[in-house]
Formats: structure tokens, C-alpha cells, sequence
């Protein structure tokens, strides 16, 4: 099982703050929240920072990042300041 | 042209007198910190007490400040560092400078030491001296509420009065708080100063200006950072980016990752404890965080101090963290030097060195040792004195995080390396913003350079240092610059291979920056999607400001900035960081995760024209025309 997180604007669409579901990979979790929720949904979601367990999933292998259960991914809108 | 006019007030005295700048010095330094160099570096002598009577201390605006340009409130305060001996520049954003200058002053410059604790009042050009009686004492809200609500006031609380030596200086509810403002202002025993006018600030073009700033402004407002990002998250909104580059300070640096960073971020404050969102005067970008605590409405936190008040020291209560923010701001203290010192203590006591009643995991009895350290009472004067201090008095030099003695902000540099060689260069001590500020382009931007190449990282760091430096003497926020990354990367967002790809031709530009730098007399342009400023400021001073020239400007003031340094006592040397950046890799079973300063530093003399030894070279300073 792994968690999908959502963060404003994209909670603003889905509707939801977050969900469980059984994927495997980020690229299968776009792809799910292309299905579900539609275009506008995911191109917020592509836009945003993607984070796997709170680390970004440049990081890691990008989409083709792998999930385990337990895993959370993140959805963070890009920020500045300082 | 109308070249600026200041005021000397001589506090032992308490008397007064004209002083006007000449042009050549306003062609050259213009206003604000660059300006504040000149002059301190001309007007005091070697080797001054920064809390002695012989230092000065300058107040002044800068030509955009008034003029209704977007984001164009900002006043400077220059004066010795308190924590470093070197230059020290405070920025605020309250109303205090725009009133001053409709008072009919540009700046005033302040000698001497007042005998009893005492007021100035800046009203139409007439400056007055009164005793704060029984204002001394009282915290800084008390204290601005003493005066009419129409006046610009700029004030110190209690931690100012005892010589903090981090204390801040407070404008409304905006602070100068870097370097020590408060106790310069403490030392001179000026409780408040307060302004008032009506004369109208100086454009040049005052119909072309009013065209470019609704131009400028319409851009602010529909870019994803200023328009969108900011006022949605304020700074605070990069806790979790931070966090999700390990560039999170964690444990005072020790790490760059806290698993329960969520607790502390800009989405939970906006989530659970937002009110509304404010701002300073004659900015629509609206960053600031109005927060409730017991009912009362209060400005919020920046992400300093969540950074700091939260992961650093390994604690996860928003509500302890905004309650340490208002309070700081009463006892007017700077919540970075402050927290990052809170830090270095609790290691201290988690390695048997010192115990100031605190530790790591607990923030809960921290507001009653702050009231402690503003009164500097018992063993707790000696955290008023800031990390190096203490680090000279207990040990721990290695994890006192701090450059030249100023506490650094919250980015982990050992994942953001150029961010490492701001903070080792910057010449106020560890400042991410007098330092160019790269973290925005490494770690916690929607565009990523390899963070841990060192490659253009001098050339990158050395051109926003300079940028940076004339936005803020030109009088505008900083934050107004965050809109120059265009605004297709972020709707493709930071995993876009289109922004990946950027990212990754800037992380091996360094040639082309160094090529840029050499160009900038040739660069006569302007426009609104890279330094709006230049062209803002040509409309409002009539000179000839063009982007290369703007950024030329920004390069004569840093150093003039280390000019002064210099002459103070600071050398290359001080150009250093502890040793767990430069010496402890982040990652054990990675080794590029430190700041490699041997092998940046050179380059980043060189490219400044500085000699080995950190100096500016006379072909440099003949090239930008500083005389000293």
C-alpha cells in the first residue's frame, strides 16, 4: 500500500488531502491522476515538486522512481523566498 | 538630478546639521547599503567599538523608496558589525524609511552617545531630541504604540537596551534584523526614532515611471513566483523544498533531512494557523503571514525561523515556534543569529561541553530562556553574545554555524555548495542573501544546477552578489528578483526534462557568466523579464542605469563592502566556514557532499579581480572607480 498526498493547489482539484492506493512507481501514480481526476489535475501534478517520502524524486530515478509499501508521495507547489 | 540630502545628529550634543551628498558619490553608490559603505567607511576611523561612542550609525533610503515602484520600501541601516567587526547592512521593510524621507531626509547619520536614554523625532525636516522616560524598558510594540499611529517609527525592545548582540531593530512589524541593529541603536541609548512628512519623493520622468510601474507590477502579478508561490506559501513554503533536497539545516546542521519537517512547514502554517496574507508598503507580491496566537493577530514567520525554531533543533511545535517569533519581535532579536545560537548550545550540552538548560527535542521551556537572554541575565548573557563567542569560550569551533562570526541562515550548504561559497564570502558574515543567494538556483528553486558541483559556482555566486547588491541599494526587496527564472519552467514544473535540461546547461555556464561580467558596460539594456530595477531607477534619478550598469553598480558596492572589511582587520582568511561543511561529507558514502571552499575560492578571487589573499586588486578598484 502505498499513500498519495496532495497539497494545495492540487488538493484544491482532486478533492482530497490524500488516498491509498496499490502503485508501483511516481509514473504510474501521474498516470493514475491523469485517469481519475483529469488534464487539469495533472498538469498541476507535473508541475509540482514530487517527493517520495518528503525527499524530491530528482533524487531518486524521477518517474521510473519505484514505491514500496508504506511509501508516501508528495505532491508540493514550487515555493521561493528566503 | 536632485542629489540626496542627509542629516548628522550628534547624540551627546543632541544637536543636528545638514549634509549633503555630493554627485559624483550619488552617481557611484546611489543609496542604501552601497551608499552606507561609503560613508561609514569615510566618516569613522579604524578600529572603532561598534558599541562605542566614536562608531557611526547610518539610517538611510535609497531613490526607489516612496516613488509607489513595486516592492520599494526598503530602508538600510549600516553600522560595524557587532557580531563580526566588519560592515554591517540591515534591511527592513517597515515605514520608517519612506517616512523619513517624506520628513525631507534621505538619511541621517548618528555620532556620539546619548547620556540618558532618549527619542528623535523627525518631523518636516525639523529633528528633536526627548528622553524616553519611561519607554525604556517596554518591549517594541509598547513602544510604537506611544507614538501616532501616521508616524514612521523605528525601535529597539529590551534586548537592544542590554546589548544583545544579535538584537534587531523594528519598524511595525518589519525588522531589521541582521548584525546587531538593535544594540548599535542600544549602545547610543536611542530607545525610538520617529518620522513624519509630506514632501514627495523625487522622479526624474514621473510619466514614463508611472507607465513602467504598472507594466512592472502587472509582470509581478502574473508570474508563478510572485504572483502565485509567495503570496500562497510566503517563505515559509520552502521548509519542505529544503527538505526534499536535504538542504534542511538539521540538529544545527548536522543533517539536511527531518523526517517531521511537514510539522514546521509553509503548508501546514497556511493549513492550520494562516489568518491572511499582508505586506509591506507598495508590494503586490503580499509574502507576509498574519497568524493568530491567543486570539491576536500577529505577523507570522518567515522560513528562517521555522527552519530554525523547528528542524535545527529537532522540534516539531508550530505553536512554541510562532509564540519565540512574536516574542523575538517584541524583545526585538534576530530570530536567526538567536536560534542558530540555541543550537550550538544544545550540542555543546549533547557533548558534556556547557549546559544552558536546554536540549535538542525541546522547545517548550525556550520562551523563558529568551526572555533570560534579552535580559541578559545569569548564564544566559553569554548566548547573547552569539555562537563564535561562545564557541571561543566552550570549544566546539567545528560546529559553530557561522562565517566571520555571523550565524547563517537555513540552507544545508553541503547541498548547495555555491550557496557554501555565499555564505564564506558574503561580506556581513554568513548571509545567504549578501552571498547571491544560490540556494534559489541549487536546492530549493524550481530550477536545479547540480547542487554539488563547484564548476560555475564562482561565476554564478560573484554576478548575483553584485546583482543583489544594487537591487537592495536601489531601495527594493529582494524578493522582487525571484520573478527573473521565466515563468514557462514553472508550469512545466522542476522535473520537466525542459527545466531539468536548463538546469543542467546552467550548472557548466560558468564561462558565459564570467563572459557576462566582462560585457556589463556594453549591456545597455533594460527589461522587465531580467532587472526591471535598472530601468526603474533611470526613470526615478535620471541617470543613465542600464542592466550592465546596474550590475556594475552592484559590483563596486561589494567591494567597497570589503574595503572597509579589510581596513577593520578581516582578511581572505575569514572568508571560511566550519569545519563540519568544508570537512564532514553530509552523506557518509558520498564525498561531494561538503563545500569545497579550496577549490572555489581562487576562482571566485579571481573572477572579482581580487588578489590571493582576498583583496581587491588596484586594477580592480581602478576599473570601478573607488578611490579610498
Amino acid at each position: 500500500m502505498t499513500t498519495i498526498r496532495y497539497y494545495a493547489p492540487l488538493r484544491g482539484i482532486v478533492g482530497k488531502e490524500s488516498e491509498e492506493t496499490e502503485l508501483r512507481s511516481v509514473k504510474e501514480v501521474l498516470q493514475y491522476v491523469e485517469k481519475k481526476y483529469g488534464k487539469e489535475a495533472s498538469t498541476c501534478a507535473k508541475s509540482a515538486l514530487i517527493v517520495v517520502n518528503d525527499i524530491s524524486i530528482a533524487l531518486f530515478q524521477g518517474a521510473k522512481t519505484p514505491l514500496n509499501d508504506g511509501d508516501v508521495v508528495g505532491f508540493l507547489p514550487v515555493c521561493g523566498g528566503g | 538630478m536632485r542629489t540626496p540630502v542627509y542629516a548628522i545628529i550628534d547624540l551627546a550634543t543632541r544637536s543636528s546639521a545638514r549634509y549633503e551628498i555630493d554627485e559624483s558619490m550619488y552617481r557611484n553608490y546611489v543609496g542604501g547599503k552601497m551608499l552606507g559603505a561609503r560613508l561609514l567607511y569615510d566618516l569613522t576611523p579604524a578600529g572603532v567599538d561598534p558599541l562605542g561612542p566614536d562608531s557611526v550609525v547610518i539610517i538611510n533610503t535609497s531613490p526607489a523608496n516612496g516613488t509607489g515602484a513595486p516592492c520599494s520600501s526598503r530602508f538600510n541601516m549600516t553600522f560595524k558589525n557587532v557580531l563580526t567587526g566588519g560592515i554591517a547592512s540591515s534591511n527592513c521593510g517597515g515605514q520608517f524609511g519612506v517616512m523619513m524621507k517624506r520628513a525631507g531626509y534621505d538619511g541621517i547619520i548618528l555620532r556620539g552617545q546619548s547620556d540618558v536614554p532618549c527619542v528623535i523625532s523627525i518631523v518636516d525636516q525639523q529633528i528633536t531630541f526627548s528622553d524616553a522616560g519611561e519607554l525604556w524598558g517596554k518591549d517594541t510594540e509598547e513602544t510604537q504604540n506611544a507614538f501616532p499611529k501616521i508616524y514612521g517609527k523605528l525601535v529597539i525592545g529590551p534586548a537592544g537596551e542590554h546589548l544583545v548582540r544579535y538584537a534587531a531593530a523594528v519598524s511595525g512589524e518589519r525588522v531589521a534584523g541582521r548584525c546587531g541593529a538593535g544594540a548599535v541603536l542600544g549602545a547610543k541609548k536611542i530607545k525610538a526614532i520617529v518620522a513624519y512628512g509630506t514632501q514627495r519623493p523625487y522622479v526624474a520622468q514621473p510619466e514614463k515611471f508611472s507607465k513602467y510601474v504598472k507594466k512592472w507590477v502587472s509582470f509581478l502579478r502574473n508570474h508563478p513566483m510572485t504572483g502565485e508561490a509567495l503570496p500562497n506559501y510566503g517563505s515559509a513554503g520552502l521548509v519542505s523544498k529544503a527538505n526534499a533536497t536535504n538542504a534542511l539545516p538539521t540538529h544545527n546542521f548536522k543533517y539536511g533531512h527531518f523526517k517531521d519537517a511537514h510539522a514546521m512547514s509553509g503548508e501546514t502554517l497556511a493549513d492550520k494557523h494562516l489568518v491572511r496574507n499582508s505586506s509591506c508598503i507598495s508590494c503586490p507580491i503580499r509574502c507576509e503571514r498574519r497568524v493568530q496566537i491567543d486570539g491576536k493577530e500577529v505577523k507570522g514567520p518567515e522560513y528562517e525561523t521555522c527552519g530554525f525554531f523547528g528542524p535545527n533543533i529537532d522540534c516539531t511545535s508550530m505553536e512554541n515556534m510562532l509564540r519565540l517569533n512574536y516574542q523575538c519581535d517584541l524583545l526585538g532579536m534576530d530570530t536567526i543569529s538567536l536560534a542558530s545560537t540555541l543550537a550550538f548550545a544544545m550540542e555543546l550540552k549533547e557533548n558534556g561541553l556547557a549546559d544552558f538548560d536546554m536540549s535538542f527535542g525541546n522547545s517548550d521551556n525556550l520562551s523563558e530562556i529568551v526572555e533570560k537572554i534579552a535580559a541578559r541575565e545569569g548564564k544566559f548573557s553569554e548566548l547573547a553574545n552569539g555562537s563564535k563567542w561562545l564557541s571561543e569560550k566552550y570549544g566546539g569551533k567545528e560546529y559553530a554555524m557561522h562565517s566571520k562570526g555571523l550565524e547563517m541562515a537555513s540552507y544545508e550548504p553541503r547541498r548547495s555548495v555555491g550557496m557554501g561559497l555565499g555564505y564564506a564570502t558574503s561580506n556581513r558574515g554568513g548571509c545567504h542573501l549578501n552571498g547571491g543567494y544560490l540556494a534559489l538556483l541549487e536546492s530549493v528553486g524550481v530550477l536545479s544546477m547540480d547542487a554539488l558541483s563547484t564548476s560555475a559556482k564562482p561565476a554564478f555566486t560573484a554576478f548575483f552578489q553584485d546583482a543583489l547588491e544594487a537591487i537592495s541599494a536601489a531601495g527594493f526587496c529582494l524578493f522582487s528578483a525571484q520573478s527573473f527564472v521565466p515563468a514557462v519552467l514553472f508550469k512545466l514544473g522542476p522535473h520537466h526534462k525542459v527545466t531539468r535540461a536548463v538546469g543542467k546547461v546552467a550548472t557548466h555556464m560558468g564561462g558565459g557568466v564570467r563572459a557576462l561580467l566582462w560585457m556589463l558596460p556594453i549591456l545597455r539594456f533594460n527589461s522587465v523579464y531580467l532587472f526591471p530595477h535598472a530601468e526603474a531607477l533611470r526613470l526615478i534619478t535620471g541617470l543613465p542605469f542600464y542592466t550592465g550598469s546596474f550590475v556594475r553598480l552592484g559590483d563596486r558596492g561589494y567591494n567597497m563592502e570589503r574595503l572597509y572589511n579589510l581596513r577593520e582587520g578581516l582578511t581572505g582568511k575569514d572568508d571560511s566556514l566550519p569545519d563540519r561543511l568544508t570537512k564532514t561529507p553530509q552523506d557518509p558514502n558520498n564525498p561531494k557532499t561538503i563545500v569545497n571552499l579550496d577549490k572555489m575560492l581562487p576562482v571566485y578571487y579571481r573572477i572579482r579581480g581580487w588578489n590571493p589573499d582576498g583583496s581587491p586588486s588596484k586594477r580592480t578598484l581602478r576599473k570601478l572607480g573607488i578611490r579610498v
